[in-house]
């Protein structure tokens, strides 16, 4: 900073007294502390366009007048300025950067970690380079704080999402704004390349966001590619990595066979009206015509006795039982990235390509992405800086989860919930695979199979979600093309002004082929087409001023307008009855199904301005405001103001603070603000609308929305105190920070009662807050020239309280109301097992007198009644939410040498999780589902003492998901990522005049310990995972990263 | 300051560029602005009676594809043959419609009230807009009308104790709304009686209006035959008997009675002429797998009908004269070639106890799929019906759904003067209607009104077989659900194979949606059925 100071006032009085002095040459050395050159630094006469680069040996030579400032630049190193006095030779030692000389990318800007008063976490190329992640913002996890993390699904080329600060929504999106080079980016995450990424920066409070105001709600994440740095020599970069890939969670526990039979055995028993003994005979005489498959080597009615165990002699034959064995494989991922970069003074440019083709890990999944990137920055004139930044992205995915987790043709789910009696293909008496006359396995659709005594299967009738994988195609390609161009005019010293265009398209074709053997598309064969474009358009103004008075009152002034239109256009066909085989093309489709399109646009318009103020770097201040209009509301209430207010104290920098010898940093900062959300889903939510239909042909209207025209702005006010600190000589540093953000008139689509004829209407309703503290802690342990030994640790609690709210309502298994937060279960309250007949039961509650709170119904005794009837028994708060206590992160980096080994744990503690995947393999007894070993526990006679109900097909009262049954621990610990590194460069790289030299291995997702194996922790805020999903992939990369 | 111009300026050309609008939809009151748009508002509730619910909230069901076929098997009148691929097997159970979270409790409740709302709109802008009743308007506010007189009587024949069964005047019916307005806090449950009241009031109304409009532009349109017959079974179902019959005369008035190739032509076209209201489905608006057709046509390709057939009551069928050509609507002796069927006698010969060799067995499926145009991965089952066949048969193509026909007129007469005692009067419509399906049909062989009611009930279930009508008689005859002996497999049906009288029985009355609960101030868990 201050450097900078010194070349405003420097050039104000070159200005001012327009001096002609003698010309010098001068040389010298320029070095790092520890005496070794820097080759490549930069030695600039201050505002002028005369530099240099150093050698090889750190020397340079540079011509300048006396009275010059000369200026000496490292990447990582403080700026060192000198002024050229009557000596032609000037040695300089640059002093690394160090932690707190971090640039941090702001809204409209950059500032200083020292200098910031607003809350910040950056993530560096040097830490990206650690993960092997397709999504670039999976490395976030682990490297900031206050930032929960929903895990990616296993599909290649799917990216995780983050919640920033708690979720200060209802049903408004929690998506952060993403900022990719200064303009706002909807496209896909994993569409960027993470080699072209410098740095993502979370900024997470007021004062770091409130210069994108209305969009800021829920944080915003900077995204900044890399670019040339100036008066380098040309470098290039290559890298490759290649890695293989497989299920991180695993699976429920599902009974086996023979488990299966006894299970289902004692499920159809007690369903039966006779006594015991005639129950038990029919039962083991008929319970193959309830499952219909004889998987064994014992004739069908002698495959359970009638005490209700398994044929001794029952043998599993039938080949091919295991789903998830058919639909696994192992994954492959590889990766292949060229970059090169160079600047001189008045050119920086950064050129990337890469490729990357991923197999996923379950059948007909993959990725394939090329991207491409050209940054440019020219200065043509000292007062003129002109800037292109163009990129390329070109992806190809398919996807065997065509219809969504909740369809049929979802695998993850077949293969979850199927029986373990039920084959993949069709078997043959013996259990052989029977194959077609090329050879193939022939799959079963459970149809029956009277030839081999096969009966139709009770599960899934008519499908296999393995055969339609293969046999359907599901392919989306998308084009992503994006463009920043940027002009910066420096009016007079101090002042500049940059305009910025950006502009990112879209463009999507998604092909959904669906056969004609099984499944949907049976027996025409049907074809879906969709495209879509999306041009977002971002314009930007931007003023910026600088001053300094009496070089200690130092102020910085931006002032700006933007505007934002994102325009979305879709058609998609849908034909049916295909001519020919394998094409997929509408031309091969005869009849039409339905052809739609549409169009939708978003505009924002806003105005902002901001100031920073700083006494003698010590006392910061800064303060911004923002007016903004989206077109999401009524005109009358489309504009809102947002502004916010920081501090920072840098208490090191007093003079008292000179005898307290071990702290080496100490900054102090707080900040208030004010940002504001337009969004809940829908661009036209305010509107009443009828939707455009039509019947038979002729056309039609139904009434669709509600519409609010005084639905307007939800304002989010946020607080941050925050204590950071480098302690021991930098032994230790870290921070400590509270946030309280309160959200009020939130929006939210408000279920109003179905009666009304729509179900819902949206408003602003009510207030919460979040709340929180974060610590950061780092510890070098070691830092001696052989070995290093860094230790990280971050964690974060989150509380959330709804404080006000019209009336409580209910959204699935949690209801909202004042006091409570909005992720507390309002479920039914599971009581047990009744030892005297299995009967689950329930704790029965009733309104109280004012209607506004459940209260437990008490017997006569006292004590809590219940009741098998849980629909009696009546739902309640059960005092359980989904908010972990807290959630952190360990991370090692050790060096011996040349060898690095980095290990991230993630972890989360506390917090529950109604666990679907598990209650949905708990059920009473369905014929054809799957079922949890835990059943085998099942109450069986009176007197059981049992946590697992009387199995008995098909009573609803027996096991019900939305209960306190299903409610499991949510804390789990992660081996998230582990990274073993060489460094070759100083063994064979100097002499094949190669820079860097790395090699490497790294895995994702190694290990994860959770309350139930199967269990995906991190599936949403809301801790209700169906256990249907495509798991997130372990994968583990080998690689090698080369510079030149 | 340079802002401030800026801004000044920007102003007027910021608040065009924020002004957007959609492209899917149009603004409310673009809507109902005009007698065009109204129309084209009718003809929204037209389609969503045969569509996908495309409604923000809603469950993948098909309107009336879902729940004609639903209110005939929740009783058993048309049977499930096999667990099959899971379609309908926990409403027949009893595990739908006495669940309060379930998709068909949800769904049922909150597509009627649209129809409800849409149909206030309708009638309260014309209101508003003090339009001249023209033919135009009259017909539109007709519609209008006999929407809500329809969607309240379904919900109240559903969510509440039926009328002749219970005390009206003091049962809780459903929630009386006749406009849509903020705060949308919807209202509490009114009387049964409160709510038949508003529902005649609306069908006459209805009545009034279509007896000065246009005519209907395709049988989708509700027209004042369908009104009268809206009133008739509205009139049927509270006992109000003399309203029913003379009703159901007008109703029918100019749609003769099929003869037996048009009868034994599928039931697949509102072009039928004894159809009076009906949807007309066409291939642009398929709803595929959501069909009526698919649940229950024997010959729709899709793996519901191929390991399901449907069966119809043998202890009915089996009393049809063979004089009948309604005989052809089922058949008795197909052979059960579904190794799963539920009765356990399937997959060969070796189990079906009417073939004593896999030759003949074979045979005869052959010849059924041949004749009815099925494939040969569709099962056959004994008593599986072939009433309801698709024009493509063997395909998914899309077929018509008929809502209201004149033979159902007929038996609403005939019941309602039974129940008045006009023996005569009923046996002289009984003649006219059983002998258009029986040659040698003797109206005069029942002589008292125990005879004639139980012919009613035969005719009434084997003519309005698969048309949804089940469940409401059921209710209205106070009859509970025995099917021993029907065919019906009791390891299926569960709980669903024997249920007590509707009048000792509140199981019969449809749980109010939790969701209606969770949302509506005036109904708490303690107003639950």
């Amino acid at each position: 900073m201050k450097n900078k100071l010194l070349f405003y006032i420097t050039s104000l009085m070159l200005m001012v007294f327009n001096l002609s002095l003698a010309q010098l040459t001068i040389k010298g050395t320029v070095s790092d502390d520890e005496g070794i050159p820097l080759p490549g630094a930069t030695v600039v006469v201050q505002n002028t366009s005369n530099g240099v680069s150093t050698d090889f040996d750190g020397l340079y030579t540079i011509t300048a007048n006396t009275g010059d400032v000369l200026v000496f630049s490292f990447v990582g190193y403080t700026d060192q300025t000198v002024t050229v006095g009557s000596s032609d030779q000037i040695d300089i030692v640059l002093t690394s950067a160090g932690a707190l000389e971090e640039v941090i990318v702001t809204s409209f800007g950059t500032s200083t970690k020292e200098s910031f008063t607003g809350s910040a976490d950056v993530v560096t190329a040097e830490d990206l380079e650690l993960r092997i992640a397709t999504s670039p913002i999976a490395a976030l996890e682990g490297s900031t704080s206050g930032v929960q993390f929903l895990a990616a699904t296993g599909q290649p080329g799917a990216s995780p999402s983050i919640v920033i600060r708690g979720v200060g929504t209802l049903n408004g999106s929690n998506t952060p704004l993403y900022v990719l080079d200064g303009v706002q980016f909807e496209g896909d995450l994993a569409s960027l390349n993470q080699d072209d990424i410098e740095s993502l920066t979370v900024l997470k409070d007021a004062a770091s966001t409130a210069l994108y105001g209305a969009r800021a709600a829920n944080g915003v994440v900077m995204i900044t590619t890399k670019q040339g740095a100036k008066n380098t020599p040309m470098r290039v970069n290559f890298s490759v990595q290649s890695g293989i890939s497989n299920d991180a969670l695993g699976q429920y526990s599902a009974a086996n066979p023979q488990q299966y039979y006894e299970i289902m055995w004692e499920a159809y028993k007690n369903t039966l009206s006779g006594t015991p003994a005639e129950n038990a005979a029919e039962a083991s005489s008929s319970i193959f015509n309830r499952l219909g498959y004889n998987p064994f080597n014992v004739p069908n009615d002698q495959i359970v006795d009638t005490n209700g165990n398994i044929n001794p002699n029952a043998q599993v034959i039938y080949e091919g039982l295991d789903w998830f064995d058919a639909l696994q494989r192992t994954g492959i991922r590889n990766n292949y990235n060229l970059n090169v970069s160079t600047g001189s003074d008045k050119s920086q440019i950064f050129f990337s390509a890469s490729y990357l083709d991923e197999t996923g890990y379950t059948i007909e999944t993959d990725f394939e992405r090329i991207t491409t990137r050209l940054n440019t920055t020219l200065t043509p004139k000292s007062w003129l800086t002109l800037g292109a930044n163009v990129s390329l992205t070109l992806a190809e995915s398919a996807g065997a989860q065509s219809g969504g987790t909740s369809s049929i043709v979802n695998p993850f789910a077949f293969a979850k919930n199927i029986g373990s009696i039920y084959p993949v293909t069709l078997v043959d008496d013996t259990g052989s695979q029977i194959l077609d006359a090329a050879g193939n396995v022939i799959y079963d659709d459970g149809e029956g199979n009277s030839a081999f005594g096969i009966q139709a299967r009770p599960y899934s009738l008519g499908r296999n979600a393995v055969a339609e994988a293969y046999y359907n195609n599901l392919i989306n390609r998308n084009n992503n093309i994006g463009a920043r161009f940027f002009g910066e005019f420096t009016v007079i010293p101090g002042l500049k002004v940059k305009l910025t265009y950006g502009q990112d398209i879209q463009d999507s074709i998604s092909n959904r082929y669906e056969n004609a053997e099984i499944g949907d598309g049976a027996p025409t064969a049907r074809f879906r087409e969709t495209r879509f474009r999306r041009v977002v358009e971002n314009f930007s103004q931007v003023i910026n001023y600088k001053k300094s008075l009496s070089d200690v009152h130092n102020f910085n002034l931006t002032l700006g307008h933007e505007s934002f239109d994102r325009n979305f256009s879709n058609m998609s066909g849908f034909k049916n009855t295909q001519t020919a085989t394998g094409i997929y093309e509408f031309d091969n489709f005869s009849v039409i199904s339905s052809l739609s399109g549409y169009s939708s646009d978003k505009r924002t318009e806003g105005f902002f301005g901001r100031l920073n103020y700083d006494f003698n770097e010590k006392y910061f201040i800064s303060a911004s405001a923002r007016r903004d209009g989206s077109s999401v509301f009524n005109k009358d209430v489309r504009w809102g103001n947002f502004y916010s207010v920081g501090a920072s104290w840098l208490i090191h920098k007093e003079g008292f603070m000179d005898s307290v010898s071990f702290v080496d940093n100490l900054k102090l900062r707080a900040s208030y603000g004010e940002v504001g959300n337009d969004s809940l889903g829908n661009f036209y939510i305010s509107q009443p609308l009828y939707a455009l239909y039509s019947n038979a042909g002729a056309p039609a209207l139904y009434w669709d929305k509600l519409g609010n025209n005084a639905l307007t702005w939800e304002t989010i006010e946020s607080f941050d105190l925050a204590l950071e600190f480098t302690l021991l000589n930098r032994f230790l540093d870290g921070s400590l920070e509270y946030y309280k953000k309160t959200s009020s008139d939130l929006l939210y689509n408000l279920p109003i009662a179905p009666s009304n004829g729509l179900k819902q209407k949206p408003d602003n309703v009510g207030t919460l807050f979040n709340s929180g503290l974060e610590l950061e802690l780092t510890g070098h342990l070691f830092d001696s020239q052989d070995f290093s030994w860094d230790l990280s640790l971050q964690a974060s609690t989150f509380k959330n309280e709804i404080t006000e709210l019209p009336t409580p309502f209910t959204s699935g298994s949690k209801r909202w109301d004042v006091g409570r937060s909005v992720f507390d279960y309002y479920i039914y309250d599971w009581a047990g097992v009744d030892p005297a007949n299995g009967n689950s039961l329930y704790y029965m509650y009733e309104d109280n007198a004012d209607g506004d709170q459940r209260i437990p119904v008490l017997a006569a005794d006292g004590s809590h009644q219940t009741t098998n009837d849980y629909q009696e028994a009546g739902r309640a708060y059960t005092g359980d939410s989904s908010i972990p206590d807290f959630i952190g992160s360990i991370q090692n980096s050790l060096r011996y040498k040349n060898l690095s080994l980095n290990v991230l744990i993630t972890f989360s503690q506390g917090g529950k999780i109604l666990d679907g995947g598990y209650s949905a393999m708990m059920h009473p007894g369905t014929y054809g589902r799957s079922i949890h070993t835990d059943a085998l526990n099942s109450w069986k006679q009176p007197g059981d003492i049992t946590s697992i109900p009387r199995l008995e097909s098909g009573n609803p009262n027996q096991s019900v998901g939305s209960s306190t049954r299903f409610l499991t621990d949510a804390s789990f610990v992660s081996l998230r990522n582990l990274n073993l590194s060489y460094d070759l460069t100083d063994v064979i790289g100097k002499q094949l005049a190669i820079d860097n030299l790395r090699l490497f291995v790294s895995g994702e997702n190694l290990f994860i310990n959770s309350a139930r194996e199967g269990l995906n922790p991190q599936y949403n805020l809301g801790g209700t995972p169906a256990g249907n999903n495509y798991n997130p992939a372990r994968t583990i990369s080998a690689g090698l990263n080369l510079t030149f | 300051m340079l802002l401030l111009i800026g801004v000044l300026t920007l102003t007027a050309c910021t608040e065009e560029f924020l002004e957007t609008k959609p492209t899917q939809s149009i603004s409310a009151a673009d809507a109902l602005a005009s007698e065009q748009n109204l129309t084209l508002v009718l003809n929204g509730l037209h389609r969503q009676l045969i569509d996908t619910s495309p409604l923000s909230g809603s469950t993948a069901r098909g309107g009336e594809h879902y729940w004609i076929p639903m209110d005939d098997m929740v009783t058993g009148s048309l049977i499930h043959s096999a667990r099959g691929n899971g379609w309908f097997r926990s409403a027949l159970q009893w595990l739908r419609h006495t669940i309060e979270t379930s998709g068909d409790t949800g769904q049922l409740w909150y597509e009627r009230y649209h129809f409800i709302a849409t149909s206030n709109a309708i009638i309260n802008q014309i209101a508003e807009l003090g339009l001249p009743l023209t033919p135009e308007i009259n017909n539109i506010l007709g519609q209008a009308y006999a929407y809500r007189a329809w969607a309240y009587h379904k919900l109240i024949t559903h969510y509440a104790k039926g009328y002749i069964i219970g005390n009206p005047s003091s049962d809780p019916g459903v929630p009386l709304l006749t406009s849509t307005e903020a705060p949308y806090t919807s209202a509490p449950r009114s009387s049964v009686e409160e709510i038949y009241t508003q529902i005649e009031a609306d069908i006459n109304q209805a009545i009034t209006y279509f007896q000065n409009a246009s005519g209907p532009s395709t049988k989708a349109d509700l027209t004042l035959n369908a009104a009268y017959g809206i009133k008739s079974r509205v009139a049927l179902s509270k006992g109000d008997w003399a309203t029913a019959a003379s009703a159901a005369v007008l109703a029918r008035d100019g749609y003769g009675l099929m003869n037996q190739s048009q009868w034994l032509s599928g039931f697949n076209s509102v072009s039928l002429p004894e159809v009076i209201w009906g949807g007309n489905v066409i291939e642009t608006e398929t709803v595929y797998y959501a069909s009526y057709f698919y649940y229950m046509c024997p010959t729709f390709n899709g793996s519901q009908n191929r390991g399901n057939p449907k069966l119809i009551d043998k202890r009915m069928y089996d009393r049809i004269p063979a004089t009948d050509f309604r005989i052809n609507m089922a058949l008795p002796n197909a052979p059960n070639s579904n190794s799963a069927a539920s009765n356990d006698q399937g997959g060969s010969a070796a189990n079906d106890p009417n073939y004593d060799n896999q030759a003949d067995f074979l045979a005869a499926k052959a010849a059924i799929v041949a004749q009815y145009g099925m494939t040969s991965r569709h099962n056959t089952h004994p008593y599986m019906h072939v009433k309801f066949l698709q024009k493509q048969p063997g395909t998914i193509a899309p077929d018509d759904i008929i809502f209201m026909r004149s033979a159902e007129m007929y038996l609403n007469e005939i019941e309602a003067k039974i129940m008045l005692n006009d023996l005569d009067g009923a046996r002289t419509v009984l003649q006219t209607f059983g002998s258009s399906r029986d040659t040698a049909f003797d109206a005069s062989v029942f002589t008292t009104k125990e005879q004639l009611l139980d012919q009613l009930k035969f005719q009434r279930y084997i003519e309005l077989y698969g048309e949804g009508f089940s469940y409401t008689d059921h209710i209205r005859w106070d009859q509970g659900i025995d099917l021993a002996g029907s065919g019906a497999s009791e390891v299926l049906y569960q709980d669903g194979f024997f249920q007590a009288k509707p009048s000792v029985n509140d199981g019969w009355i449809w749980k109010i949606p939790q969701a209606e609960i969770d949302a509506n101030p005036n109904i708490s868990p303690a107003d639950q059925n």
